[in-house]
């Protein structure tokens, strides 16, 4: 039994998976996590450390760490990346001002060792404001598509309506499952 | 031993062999024994690496990244004066590197004004007046940018019944202010405010939050934590009683500033609660500002900030 065996072997029974929400403050992480777990999004406060969140989606069980992203919470960030399977960068789509530090942002996350065959979803948040950048505005101004180190994908979305954050999710889980658990899909 | 221990005793010989490779480098001749130094560094912390606590690893990684990287900059600064065909290769190198960035950065920085034009922005004005009247209503996202001893008003005045109903923000962001009054309603989401130097700012919104800013007063309603950052010489008052939203929001917060500048257990020095009577003043500025024609409220505006 070789070492990849033992490892799937192992993760089979808990069928988990890491997920790690990360992007600027004010991008709509904690609101995303909240309305995806059915919880009241009305009164959030930005979030001054971490909250974890476990969910049910389909066979797996998810562990959803929703960390502040505060410009002095960032560098903590890190303390976060061992044994992450995905992670979700979230951009607020209606701030213009701050797309470059998101750009930034997200290339010093790319190129983290512990992080590395992490699956990547970026999602292109508050489209219920108008005015906000499209999906394909925001895939230039962070240049996606010059990223070949992980498998990534962008999807827009709103977590005040909710619209398509559960598609966003399904492909999370899909491509961790897929690398994660490839072999033993076909049996269950 | 204890792990502890071993990790102060790994510490000591690292940086007392970081201190001899540093001393390598200042005479190139020494450039070799610099890089064997290195090359060893490594080494021990490699066989370090399962006794030491991820962040120290990490730490003493990026200590060695910066040493090969000293060592490969004095090596390319000595070795063209030698080499004329490495010369004529490093030179290609640099150009190349200042091609491939140099055209990017201006590209960007160019398109970020275009792609803000589609929204509700306001930018780049000096000494003026903003009122709903200069703002496009495509958007239902708020950028301001680049004032200086301006007046933006988007507060329904009360007397004024040329708008039914003021429109909708849902994200406020603001950058750039300087002797600026900016005066907001009630915003369904969040509002972020970056660099505001001696401005008077009055807003209800869902979240706030506020960067690198110095010596400006925010009169604030919000339900949640206001949220201060890099900031100095802050003060923090109730949102006035302008008009009936501010009711509807229920309870604030705006006294519970959280500085993410100071993350001890002492008060923040970065901020203050205005007193009440300082909060009666401001309220009333406010009130009076609102019923001043737009030419001379701006002609006021020194004296509004001269608290």
């Amino acid at each position: 039994m070789g070492l990849l065996t033992v490892i799937r072997k192992n993760r089979q029974k808990e069928k988990e998976m890491r997920i790690l929400f990360l992007g600027l403050d004010n991008a709509g992480k904690s609101t995303i996590v909240k309305k995806l777990n059915d919880e009241d999004i009305s009164r959030i406060s930005p979030t001054l450390g971490f909250e974890i969140k476990t969910m049910i989606h389909g066979r797996y069980t998810l562990n959803i760490w929703d960390v502040g992203g505060q410009r002095t919470l960032r560098p903590y960030w890190r303390n976060y990346f061992e044994r992450t399977d995905a992670v979700v960068w979230v951009v607020d789509s209606s701030d213009r001002l701050r797309i470059q530090d998101c750009k930034e942002e997200l290339k010093n996350l790319l190129v983290e060792d512990r992080l590395a065959g992490a699956t990547l979803l970026v999602f292109a948040n508050k489209q219920d404001i108008r005015g906000s950048m499209s999906e394909a505005e925001i895939r230039g101004a962070l240049d996606l598509m010059s990223i070949k180190s992980h498998n990534w994908r962008i999807q827009s979305c709103s977590a005040v309506t909710g619209e398509n954050l559960k598609l966003g999710l399904s492909w999370v889980v899909e491509d961790v499952a897929r690398r994660l658990y490839y072999g033993t899909l076909a049996s269950d | 031993m204890a792990s502890a221990e071993r990790h102060s005793v790994f510490y000591a010989e690292f940086q007392a062999r970081k201190k001899d490779i540093l001393k390598d480098l200042e005479d190139p001749i020494n450039l070799t024994r610099a890089n064997e130094g290195t090359a060893s560094l490594q080494k021990i912390l490699v066989d370090a690496a399962g006794d030491l606590p991820a962040y120290d690893q990490r730490q003493y990684e990026t200590q060695i990244k910066e040493l090969q990287q000293k060592i490969e900059s004095e090596r390319n600064r000595s070795v063209p004066t030698t080499r004329f065909a490495f010369r004529k290769k490093a030179a290609v190198k640099s150009a190349s590197q200042g091609s491939s960035t140099s055209p990017t950065k201006p590209a960007t920085e160019t398109a970020t004004p275009e792609i803000a034009s589609q929204s509700m922005s306001i930018a780049s004005r000096t000494s003026s007046y903003i009122g709903w009247s200069s703002v496009s209503l495509e958007s239902s996202a708020l950028i301001v940018s680049d004032l200086d001893s301006c007046i933006v008003n988007l507060i329904e005045h009360r007397e004024n019944t040329s708008l039914s109903k003021t429109p909708a923000i849902n994200s406020v962001h603001v950058k750039n202010l300087t002797k600026t009054i900016l005066l907001l309603p009630h915003i369904e989401g969040s509002a972020i405010l970056d660099h505001l130097q001696d401005c008077i700012v009055v807003v209800a919104c869902q979240q706030f939050r506020i960067h690198s800013s110095q010596n400006s007063t925010i009169l604030l309603l919000t339900p949640s934590h206001p949220i201060i950052e890099y900031c100095s010489s802050l003060s923090f008052g109730s949102y006035p009683r302008l008009s009936s939203s501010s009711a509807e929001l229920g309870p604030s917060k705006h006294a519970e500033v959280q500085d993410f500048g100071h993350l001890l257990q002492t008060p923040s020095p970065n901020w203050h609660l205005l007193s009440s009577s300082e909060e009666e003043v401001c309220h009333q500025r406010i009130e009076r500002l609102l019923d001043t024609p737009p030419d001379n409220a701006l002609l006021r505006i020194a004296d509004i900030l001269n608290t």
